[in-house]
């Protein structure tokens, strides 16, 4: 079964770069535009892994992530922070309420990758074989 | 508040990247409000950026290289006021986060332009406003042309220079740049001891746009350019709470 991923980012553009890193692997991906938006594709999909973006409307990230863990169906579900803020005193504050990574924008599609690869199964999609020459 | 070993261990843990000493340095003096101009003008004299850009921001209408002596650099102090000093370390950052947005998002190698001969921006621009509120306030600003804009949302999104793009698509990709570098930018002010509050991004298509003038050494425009696009920076600060 593919890998779902559940990205939550306000940001059209950040979504259809994760969407892109993510896009020679066998997954699903489903998205969200706000926290709120977030906890409803959560509990809809039962994502594998989340990707979560901090300074949202509506609904932050870090009250997605309270939240969360707060729901005893939800809380074991891992949480890989994508966002610009990176200082010490949030991440902390962050890393103390339950995530598995935390990865800081701009970053590589690469790195997106590599840290979700160590949480869930990443299967590369198939290449498929060139058609035979007449 | 965080123990530096927390910091420690988180800036490891996650990769974090750390600030200049440098600016850290200059950051910390203002933070801890016993900013003593000597002090000040030693830790700027340091640093060959820093020094420049102080004297860009005590003569903006410089036509010529100006020398970074001890003096040159005390009197600029005396005449941009210690505010400016908010301005040269924000300014800093804000700079280092942009080169770090373009290198790692769209792979393109921007190059600060010093000023006096810098291009100017032609019209009508892409205009990004983040503003930031807290030990100071104000906003920074990411502009450029609608075709430089065009290559960003490109680059960012990995399509073809003939693929069809959007308004709306164009300006959330420059809200996005935006977004990044200030965070970054934000992030590395909270680490140095002056903790500011960002608001999202407001991106719209402008005919034209130009910084309203303000005190001395309370706003910087920083040009960048790469082989691709020229890019402009604005930092404003309109209110600092020392």
């Amino acid at each position: 079964m593919p890998t779902k991923v559940l990205s939550v980012d306000d940001s059209r553009t950040m979504r259809l770069i994760v969407a892109r890193a993510l896009q020679g692997y066998e997954c699903v991906l489903c998205e969200a535009s706000n926290g709120e938006e977030g906890l409803a594709a959560a509990r809809a999909e039962k994502p594998d892994v989340i990707v979560l973006d901090i300074t949202m409307p509506v609904m932050d990230g870090v009250t997605m992530l309270t939240k969360l863990k707060e729901d005893p169906e939800l809380r074991k579900i891992p949480v890989v922070m994508l966002t610009a803020e990176s200082g010490r005193e949030n991440v902390l504050y962050i890393a103390k309420l339950g995530i598995r990574d935390y990865l800081v924008k701009p970053f590589k599609a690469e790195q997106l990758v590599e840290k979700l690869g160590r949480i869930v199964t990443l299967v590369k999609k198939a290449v498929a074989p060139a058609p035979l020459a007449a | 508040m965080a123990t530096a070993a927390q910091s420690e261990e988180i800036a490891r843990r996650y990769g974090l990247a750390a600030i200049p000493e440098s600016v850290l340095r200059l950051t910390r003096l203002v933070a801890g409000q016993d900013a003593d101009l000597g002090l000040v003008a030693k830790v700027i004299a340091q640093d060959k950026d820093l020094s420049n850009r102080l004297l860009r921001l005590a003569h903006p209408r410089a036509t010529s290289p100006l020398e970074a002596s001890p003096d040159a650099i005390e009197t600029a102090l005396m005449r941009t006021g210690m505010g400016s000093i908010f301005v040269l370390a924000m300014g800093d950052l804000l700079m280092r986060a942009v080169l770090k947005t373009f290198h790692t998002m769209l792979g393109i190698e921007l190059q600060w332009v010093v000023s006096p001969g810098a291009p100017t921006c032609s019209s009508p621009q892409v205009v990004s406003e983040v503003a930031f509120s807290g030990r100071a306030s104000g906003r920074v600003f990411l502009h450029q042309s609608e075709e430089a804009s065009r290559t960003i949302t490109t680059r960012m999104l990995g399509l073809g220079a003939n693929d069809e793009i959007s308004q709306g698509e164009i300006e959330d990709a420059i809200a996005e740049a935006a977004n990044m570098g200030a965070g970054n930018f934000l992030s590395n002010l909270c680490d140095a001891g002056l903790p500011c509050k960002l608001s999202a991004p407001k991106t719209a298509r402008l005919e034209s746009f130009q910084l309203r003038p303000g005190p001395a050494g309370s706003r910087e425009q920083m040009v960048f350019r790469s082989p691709e696009l020229v890019t402009f920076v604005d930092i404003c600060v309109d209110e600092w709470n020392f």
